[in-house]
């Protein structure tokens, strides 16, 4: 026990003085991904306030028709309107961008509408606008026409009622969190599965495949420690590397969480979710979803360290567990799509089951009986890893492989 | 005190080594070491001669008991190697060529971590590493990461580290492999205060004259076969070349001529 925490001490202090390990293990997910998180969603609060207080410019071929549209529009904020003559200087007017839409009204647009035969009117615009102007001219048309429904039922002496006898009012009782939990609480365990993950694989390679380039994993395996001790104090060194990185995502997310949340408008989705992500992260969510994730932190650590003594070289080790990232990341996004959830079979699936069983416990829709079958699995994972694993290390074809 | 008894040592081939090998292998099986019986008493120098891949190292690594015997025995200082590991380790320092340094330890932390991992108790180790390092001159970079040291320096760390627990055995495996004359000078002068000391003492080297500085008792090792075992006194008296050098190539050609 002492030489294991002996080891462990030493490998911490290693590590700790290794700036590439500290880089990925605690500076990426504490500062440089909610630096990345809190830059995006400023660059789009920002592009939106801008499209919003952009002027749409409207152009309108009238074809002699006294349409209420021209009136229509100019009672709604931002717009310019100007007459244009034909279809074909419209078109040009859009293309070289003197203005953003030009709505066409055929001949007779008016008596068609007054006496109820039916027409319509083109508008001409490129998809290639920015989506907040596409949805500004598309709410003046859905606007324009119901103003037009409402009208023509006021002179023929209708109730609007006729066109919806019956309104369906939806009464949710799911709460803020649970609504926004099961969107939100996908994106907290892709990142804690991702940076655990990222924390077990440097020091994992400088430990194993690092020490023995180096030849000084011979050395240490002459020393009185025996096997067994120097595997579980470098197990234990990249279980915590692996937990720490983790941790530093979450609160990370938490940190940018309450940046956006305190300074964004309060309408504003992106803020709205950043807000939610860090009022949800209670103390009972995080306990219990620490507690699935010190499993698959052991399950990992023991993966990477088996890899990397299988290893010839530190390069060798890189190019065998980088791959693993692929394997870790499908199931990861899986859990994150909506309509997969955390039931008997999903909970023996590994990683999908860490990623389903932290959205739902986020979400506060957790069951036990899925969430036990799930810690099961993950402990039965993590102790086959760990038994393989302590076999690599105790063969010595692996231990002297190189 | 070692004693070596009918001691083998097989390794099972991957298809990757064979294929690596080519058709200088025949079998699944590499005989890394053949049936070999030797003792190496204390205060003396015993020299473990070969060439490249005869089986020293792996020899050494068993002594060490980084490999297990495929079949016979290695009593190291009364403690048999597979039976009782650890105390054999207790025993046992072994330095090679290569450092094997932690870059971002200082030496200080380096020889405090393997005290401790060899079981030394707080004041008899610090006191053993004041003793070293005065001895060996490492006070002035004591506190310094041994990273950007030289290989004289990282050598001296080097063998602070495997004396520190003052082992009654000490293993040699090509220890001036790689180093300059002055770092070499050092590994020689440390063997002779070995033998000084009465330790055990088991080089392994391909270098004839460390053999002729150093050796006591001497065994030839080529391709896994112990081909000679005996005072290196009665082996020179015995020699029917001019050089040492040319007197191994013999015994080698009379053990496998085909191959020579």
């Amino acid at each position: 026990m002492k030489n294991i925490f002996t080891i462990f001490s030493k490998e911490i202090k290693d590590i700790l003085r290794d700036k590439r390990t500290l880089t990925v293990m605690l500076l990426i997910p504490l500062v440089v991904y909610p630096a990345i998180f809190i830059g995006i969603t400023k660059y789009m609060t920002a592009q939106n306030e801008k499209a919003v207080a952009e002027t749409l410019r409207i152009g309108i071929i009238s074809n002699g028709n006294q349409s209420d549209f021209e009136t229509f529009v100019s009672t709604m904020p931002n717009t310019k309107i100007s007459a244009i003559g034909d279809t074909t200087a419209a078109k040009e007017a859009i293309l070289s961008d003197s203005i953003d839409v030009a709505y066409f009204f055929p001949e007779g647009f008016d008596s068609a509408v007054a006496k109820l035969q039916g027409t319509g009117f083109q508008y001409f615009y490129t998809s290639t606008n920015n989506e907040f102007e596409v949805a500004i001219i598309e709410n003046i048309n859905t606007v324009y026409k119901q103003a037009l429904v409402k009208k023509k039922l006021a002179q023929i002496e209708v109730s609007e009622t006729v066109l919806e006898p019956a309104k369906s009012i939806s009464r949710n009782l799911a709460s803020a969190r649970e609504q926004l939990g099961s969107v939100i609480g996908g994106i907290l365990p892709y990142f804690f599965i991702i940076f655990c993950m990222i924390g077990c694989m440097y020091p994992a390679i400088d430990l194993a495949a690092g020490e023995k380039e180096r030849g000084s994993l011979e050395t240490l395996l002459v020393s009185s420690a025996s096997r067994i001790e120097i595997y579980t104090g470098k197990l234990m060194t990249v279980a915590l590397s692996g937990f720490l990185s983790a941790m530093a995502s979450i609160v990370g997310l938490i940190i940018s969480g309450q940046i956006i949340g305190s300074d964004t408008a309060s309408g504003d989705e992106m803020g709205q979710i950043a807000k939610v992500l860090s009022d949800i992260l209670e103390p009972g969510s995080i306990i219990m979803m620490l507690v699935i994730l010190l499993p698959l932190n052991i399950f990992f650590a023991a993966i990477t360290l088996m890899l990397s003594i299988y290893a010839r070289t530190f390069k060798e080790a890189q190019s065998m567990i980088t791959p693993l990232m692929i394997l870790i990341v499908f199931p990861t996004i899986i859990g994150m799509l909506p309509g997969v959830t955390l039931d008997y079979t999903t909970a023996l699936i590994p990683i999908l089951n860490v990623s389903l069983g932290a959205k739902e416990i986020i979400s506060g829709t957790i069951e036990t009986g899925p969430l036990l079958l799930t810690y099961a699995a993950l402990f039965v994972y993590a102790a086959i890893a760990l038994i393989i694993s302590v076999r690599f290390f105790n063969n010595e074809k692996n231990i002297l492989r190189g | 005190m070692i004693t070596i008894t009918n001691l083998s040592k097989s390794f099972q081939l991957s298809r990757q080594q064979k294929k690596e090998m080519g058709n200088a292998q025949h079998g699944d099986t590499v005989h890394a070491v053949k049936n070999i019986s030797l003792t190496c008493q204390p205060g003396r120098v015993f020299t473990l001669l070969g060439p490249n891949g005869a089986g020293k190292t792996t020899t050494l690594r068993m002594i060490a008991t980084i490999l297990k015997p495929t079949s016979g025995s290695i009593v190291v200082n009364g403690y048999d190697t597979v039976a009782n590991g650890k105390e054999v380790r207790q025993n046992l320092g072994f330095l090679t060529g290569s450092t094997g340094l932690y870059d971002r330890l200082t030496p200080d932390e380096t020889i405090n971590y393997f005290g401790r991992l060899n079981g030394m108790d707080e004041t008899t180790l610090q006191r053993r590493k004041k003793e070293l390092f005065d001895l060996l001159g490492i006070h002035e970079f004591a506190h310094r990461r041994v990273g950007k040291f030289s290989t004289g320096m990282k050598q001296k760390v080097s063998i602070a580290r495997t004396m520190i627990h003052d082992p009654q055995v000490v293993v040699f495996d090509e220890p001036t492999s790689g180093l300059d004359v002055i770092a070499a000078k050092s590994i020689i002068e440390l063997i002779r205060q070995c033998k000084r000391d009465n330790k055990t003492v088991i080089l392994s080297t391909h270098i004839m004259s460390e053999v002729n500085m150093l050796a006591d008792d001497l065994a030839i090792i080529y391709r896994g076969d112990l081909i000679y075992n005996g005072l290196f006194t009665d082996f020179k008296q015995g020699m029917r070349e001019a050089t040492l050098e040319d007197e191994f190539i013999r015994m080698a050609q009379e053990h496998e001529p085909a191959t020579i």
